[in-house]
């Protein structure tokens, strides 16, 4: 009993050191405001480098290869690690953490050089980001508890908003989407079903737009409803552009593209007929409202309103904000589009 | 046999009673932080946690459950910003050299935050611009910057915090709120009394830094080019506004600009909500400014808003997961 005792006072004891210790650190260290700040003066030394000439070099078994909004970086996996490579100056970046986490999606945001990374570590699924022109990474929040099968799909954002939507497949085709705010709030949205296709979000209005996999019809979020257009059966969901335009495609029995409809979600629709159908794979939506077309076999970008092409080196990798980014013999190739 | 399971029993206890103490550890220090806190010495903790409280509404019953009412209210005011006018006849008179330098330090308490302070040595460089979709969306700072072809910049006004669909912080920088004037030309106003005095931060056609609270027609008489509505001032004519306490504003990223005697702009930005950088309150502000040799100063909008551009690229570290955030507003620096 007295032993009882005198543990139990032992423990008081700790605890009040802990907090009184705590307590007195934060209240002269980090709540004091007369802290001595020291300051150094920058010279500055930059050298600017205005070549255009692309050093990045690709391995030939890098894989998800992307290219950053301007297409100053270019990114990949090579044996399960992320790269980032600095396509002016060639200078290339390990983003991967060594133990234990593994990365499960990365996404390049659509107007910065900075990726959004989605994590796994212990079965836990966690969001956070890479800036690259400042070579910081910092974690935002966890999302889930996740299982060997989680897969996160896709992450659409929009920088005005400051929100993030994560799609995560969990089994064989049972897909979720999750919200997370400036805040680092984050929730499960309600979808009408749990076969999702694409996803995008609307720029100006926390809202998104997916593809209900189930009746082939695109929805919006919020009060939840399917966007009809009178005529087709199937739609599929191309792009949003900058002015909240959403660009949806009919589907035709070939699996293929042949009208599209394009407008604001409460303003009126315009449509646009293609004279030859477009697999969805090869149609790209971008952030100022033109809609491109790519053929792959001959090496072309058509903008469909115009009709202008653009023709370009090696295998097709994606459109970057004034350019076509290719790659021919492991080199990065950046096109100007016409 | 025997002796095997009494050394498990014997296990079984210790465990047994480590689990006692250490739930009893917990429920101890549950119990009597609180009252440490809130009636102990540690003055600087207790105004934090009843300052960040009592500035949101739903959750001012952690402060009201421990500490009276007058209590909270001797604490709240100890931490007010003094109102000080700035007076028409006491603005600062310069000859402006026209030099065309820029002074950067990066600056640090160790610990608590880092921050970026650009000395722009001719105040004539300095206006207001603001975003090419006004009323609509924001712009990131670097654009507005980009845009008028600025060298630097800093975010300068205040915006609603929610989108068009009124979710709650997703705002897009589309609604400012207060006066937007740039190059004498109003751009945004939603102030309908011209006599009301409102804090604004404005330079005038001399290049003086107005600060603290000024009417629509005293800015009109002072002819004032460039303005935004942010505040509080925190120096006005050399003197620092808040006298005891932190400013009562808690820690924050902050952004806040500054003029010395000689006509010099001071911009500052400093990081938070990190944890290399926790965030500064008011009075740490102030005391940089003042450090800085500011005779007036002014707090602008912080908090995820919080950027600072110089030279083609944003040079401290914007808090939101995102990256720098579309304002509707900022301070940029002609060439």
């Amino acid at each position: 009993m007295k032993k009882l005792l005198k543990q139990t006072i032992i423990c008081i004891m700790i605890s009040l050191i802990i907090q009184i210790g705590g307590l007195y650190y934060l209240n002269n260290n980090f709540l004091a405001s007369n802290n001595t700040v020291k300051s150094q003066k920058v010279v500055d030394s930059s050298t600017s480098n205005k070549d255009s000439i692309s050093k990045a070099k690709i391995p030939p078994n890098a894989k998800t290869i992307n290219v950053s909004y301007d297409a100053s970086y270019i990114s990949y996996y090579l044996n399960d690690d992320l790269y980032v490579v600095n396509t002016i100056t060639g200078k290339s970046v390990n983003v991967s953490h060594s133990n234990g986490v593994k990365i499960s999606y990365y996404k390049w945001l659509p107007d910065r050089n900075r990726m959004l990374i989605c994590e796994t570590k212990n079965s836990n699924l966690s969001l956070s980001y890479y800036d690259v022109t400042q070579s910081k990474a910092s974690k935002i929040s966890n999302i889930l508890m996740a299982n060997s099968k989680t897969k996160v799909k896709n992450i659409e954002t929009s920088p005005l908003t400051n929100v993030i939507y994560i799609k995560v497949r969990n089994g064989y085709k049972d897909d979720s989407i999750y919200w997370v705010n400036i805040m680092k709030t984050t929730k499960k949205v309600i979808t009408s079903s749990q076969y999702l296709g694409n996803i995008k979000v609307v720029p100006d209005e926390d809202k998104m737009l997916y593809e209900d996999l189930s009746n082939n019809m695109v929805h919006v979020t919020g009060v939840d409803h399917a966007l009809s257009f009178s005529g087709s059966e199937k739609s599929c969901l191309l792009g949003i552009d900058n002015n909240d335009q959403a660009y949806i495609g009919d589907v035709d029995s070939n699996n293929n593209i042949d009208k599209i409809h394009f407008g604001k979600l409460k303003g009126n629709w315009q449509s646009l007929t293609l004279h030859t159908p477009v697999s969805k794979a090869h149609l790209i939506v971008t952030a100022s409202g033109k809609v491109y077309s790519n053929d792959s076999i001959k090496g072309t970008v058509t903008e469909l309103h115009t009709n202008r092409k653009t023709t370009y080196k090696g295998a097709f990798l994606q459109l970057y904000s004034n350019g076509i980014a290719s790659l021919s013999d492991g080199n990065l190739v950046k096109t100007t589009l016409n | 046999m025997n002796s095997n399971n009494r050394s498990r029993r014997k296990k079984n206890y210790k465990l047994r009673r480590f689990i006692f103490h250490l739930v009893f550890g917990l429920i101890f220090t549950g119990i009597t932080a609180p009252l440490i806190i809130f009636h102990g010495p540690f003055t600087n903790v207790k105004k934090t946690i009843v300052d960040a409280s009592m500035t949101t509404l739903s959750h001012q019953w952690i402060a009201k459950s421990f500490l009276s009412d007058a209590e909270i209210q001797k604490i709240r005011s100890e931490d007010k910003v003094q109102i000080v006018q700035q007076g028409n006849n006491k603005l600062i008179k310069f000859i402006n050299t026209h030099d065309n330098s820029i002074e950067r330090y990066n600056i640090s308490t160790g610990s608590k935050f880092t921050g970026y302070v650009l000395i722009i040595k001719d105040p004539t460089r300095v206006k207001v611009g603001y975003s090419n979709k006004l009323g609509t969306q924001g712009e990131l700072t670097s654009h507005i910057a980009q845009d008028n072809g600025a060298i630097a910049a800093i975010n300068a006004g205040g915006f609603t915090d929610s989108s068009s669909t009124n979710t709650k912080f997703t705002g897009t920088g589309g609604k400012p709120t207060g006066l937007i004037m740039s190059n004498g030309k109003i751009k945004f106003n939603d102030i309908t009394d011209p006599d009301k005095k409102v804090d604004i931060t404005a330079i005038t056609n001399k290049a003086q830094l107005l600060v603290g609270p000024h009417s629509l027609n005293e800015l009109k008489k002072l002819s004032v080019t460039d303005a935004i509505s942010f505040g509080p001032a925190l120096v006005v004519n050399g003197k620092g506004s808040i006298k005891s306490g932190d400013g009562g504003w808690g820690i924050a990223p902050r952004t806040a600009i500054g003029q010395r005697t000689d006509g010099a702009i001071i911009l500052l930005a400093i990081d938070g909500r990190t944890t290399k950088s926790l965030g500064a309150s008011l009075k740490d502000v102030q005391n940089i400014m003042l450090k800085y040799g500011a005779y007036n100063a002014s707090n602008l909008d912080g908090g995820s808003s919080t950027t600072m551009y110089d030279n083609g690229s944003i040079i401290n570290n914007p808090c939101d997961a995102l990256g720098e955030r579309a304002v509707p507003s900022a301070f940029i620096v002609n060439h």
